[in-house]
């Protein structure tokens, strides 16, 4: 992404973007809240308008991709769907179609990914379960698989640790672990950059109107976790280099 | 011994027919509404379609084919409407309501013939007029229905299931919606003379909530769906030649008891397995 403008209707979020992510990193998005780290991540995706600037997708202007589902996108909420039951399998299953297209039956290839994306996040055991059903952990775990199903490349994820006890967080932190160690680019927005922190290679802070901090995470992530939590009402602050005060927050 | 004697008029062969059309349509459609929470939809599709047939009456074209017409340029332009944000469902239902009823009850007003009685039978059903040159159109309507929502439901799943994550993967969800919309469009004509336009929604809607209290799965779901509207609309048209009542009201009257019936039955099974 190159001098992106984005935002919303007539509300501008953030401008003057400049924001790669390379093959194999595992980013994490932090800031303040309403500063524009969920914006940023679903510009990539196309749900929210880039007014200005460039957007190229695995080297392609985002105009003329067609390859969409390479990209696995991961919404904030939990629970998907309206009042009509779905079983894991099937919200899983929706996934593929991105990839396997509209006038196709599915193959025995589809049927195979979408098993082993149930496989990579745990939830095989749970494939004929009502979603609705599940704890917000294992829904998470959904949403991850249904976003891998259509064997992604770079896996988008908003907020997913938000709203869920430690014990799922900590699973959630492995998988996503375990599916970087396989090769799966990740960016992740977070609040919780702590449990994370193993495994990323990167930190963007975002934060008055654009990212004010992109580099190695081991500072950040230091620092994060050395600053007491009186820190946190610094949040707004301007940043400073090499790393602004607001990345405290993330502890 | 005859178990259904009424099947020796003709009239009530293809009054079974339909229904049986409309029982099999109805909830197939209706199912990606009430999951798309979009259950009134085919409310404001009804209305729309009546100033159709008031146009059809008033023109002298088939009212039938008119009212489709009418309905699907309806449901393309709440699409899109929708698509662009430019106003909440609600609101461009509740638009639709309103416009559609006034401009058939006016435009009915004007037409030759157009009388309390034509309006009725569009308005509650009056599914004993039935031709067999409409039960032909019905078919051919019903087999459409079928056909596509058949054939795209995971398709049609993945966007109600969840709009947002079907845009970011890049499937084609405005396509998607405007096919569901004009599939509601031509549900409500195919139902107006057998349910009639008021009550059409309920035959898209009680078979889903009630299966839905049931099924362990989307798919059990919309199979569940599609057994109780056929059932439903069966037993309704037959209770209506018994008790001389509207086949509409007697179908729709059906698919609530049977909801009521399940959603007691399973309330008190979920209350004895907790304790």
């Amino acid at each position: 992404m190159r001098a992106a403008t984005l935002g919303y209707a007539d509300t501008t979020v953030l401008t003057d973007v400049d924001f790669t992510i390379s093959a194999g990193e595992f980013v994490a998005i932090v800031g303040p809240n309403g500063s524009g780290k969920s914006t940023l991540v679903k510009a990539i995706v196309g749900l929210v308008q880039r007014t200005q600037g460039d957007l190229d997708l695995f080297g392609v202007p985002a105009e003329s991709f067609h390859e969409r589902w390479r990209i696995g996108y991961v919404p904030q909420r939990h629970t998907p769907g309206g009042p009509i039951p779905a079983t894991v399998r099937e919200v899983v299953s929706s996934g593929r179609l991105p990839r396997s297209g509209i006038w196709k039956l599915p193959t025995a290839a589809d049927r195979r990914a979408v098993d082993r994306a149930m496989e990579r996040v745990g939830v095989t055991d749970l494939a004929t379960q009502r979603v609705n059903q599940l704890s917000g952990g294992q829904q998470r775990r959904v949403l991850i698989a249904r976003a891998l199903a259509a064997e992604t490349d770079l896996l988008l994820l908003d907020e997913p640790t938000a709203g869920v006890d430690v014990e799922a967080q900590a699973a959630l932190v492995d998988v996503l672990g375990s599916l970087s160690r396989q090769g799966v680019t990740i960016a992740v927005v977070t609040h919780d950059l702590e449990p994370l922190s193993p495994h990323l290679t990167r930190v963007a802070w975002v934060s008055h109107g654009g990212i004010r901090y992109d580099g190695d995470p081991t500072q950040a992530i230091l620092l994060a976790a050395s600053e007491p939590f009186a820190h946190h009402v610094h949040a707004d602050d301007p940043p400073h280099d090499p790393l602004p005060p607001d990345v405290r927050t993330g502890g | 011994m005859d178990l259904l004697p009424f099947l020796q008029y003709d009239f009530m062969q293809r009054a079974l027919l339909a229904a049986v059309l409309v029982g099999l349509a109805a909830p197939s459609v209706g199912i990606f509404l009430v999951q798309r929470r979009l259950a009134l939809m085919g409310d404001g599709m009804g209305h729309v379609a009546l100033t159709g047939v008031a146009l059809g009456l008033l023109t002298g074209w088939a009212p039938v084919w008119v009212a489709l017409a009418t309905a699907a340029a309806g449901a393309v332009t709440i699409e899109l409407l929708r698509d662009r944000g430019r106003t909440t469902s609600d609101l461009a239902l509740a638009i639709m309501f309103y416009g559609g009823i006034a401009g058939g009850v006016v435009l009915i007003s004007k037409a030759p013939g157009g009388s309390a009685t034509s309006l009725n039978q569009y308005l509650f059903g009056a599914i004993t007029t039935t031709t067999s040159q409409d039960l032909a159109a019905f078919a051919l309507l019903a087999a459409l229905i079928l056909a596509v929502t058949l054939g795209l439901g995971r398709h049609l799943f993945a966007v109600a299931n969840d709009e947002e994550y079907a845009r970011a993967s890049g499937m084609p969800v405005l396509q998607l919606n405007l096919v569901l919309a004009v599939l509601t469009a031509t549900t409500v004509v195919v139902s107006m003379r057998v349910v009639g336009l008021l009550l059409i929604s309920a035959l898209m809607v009680v078979p889903v909530a009630t299966a839905q209290l049931v099924a362990t799965s989307f798919r059990s779901a919309l199979a569940l769906s599609l057994a109780i509207g056929l059932g439903c609309a069966v037993v309704g048209v037959t209770a209506s030649y018994y008790t001389n009542t509207p086949s509409g009201g007697s179908i729709v009257l059906t698919a609530i008891a049977l909801f009521a019936v399940t959603a007691a039955a399973t309330g008190v099974l979920r209350r004895t397995l907790a304790r």
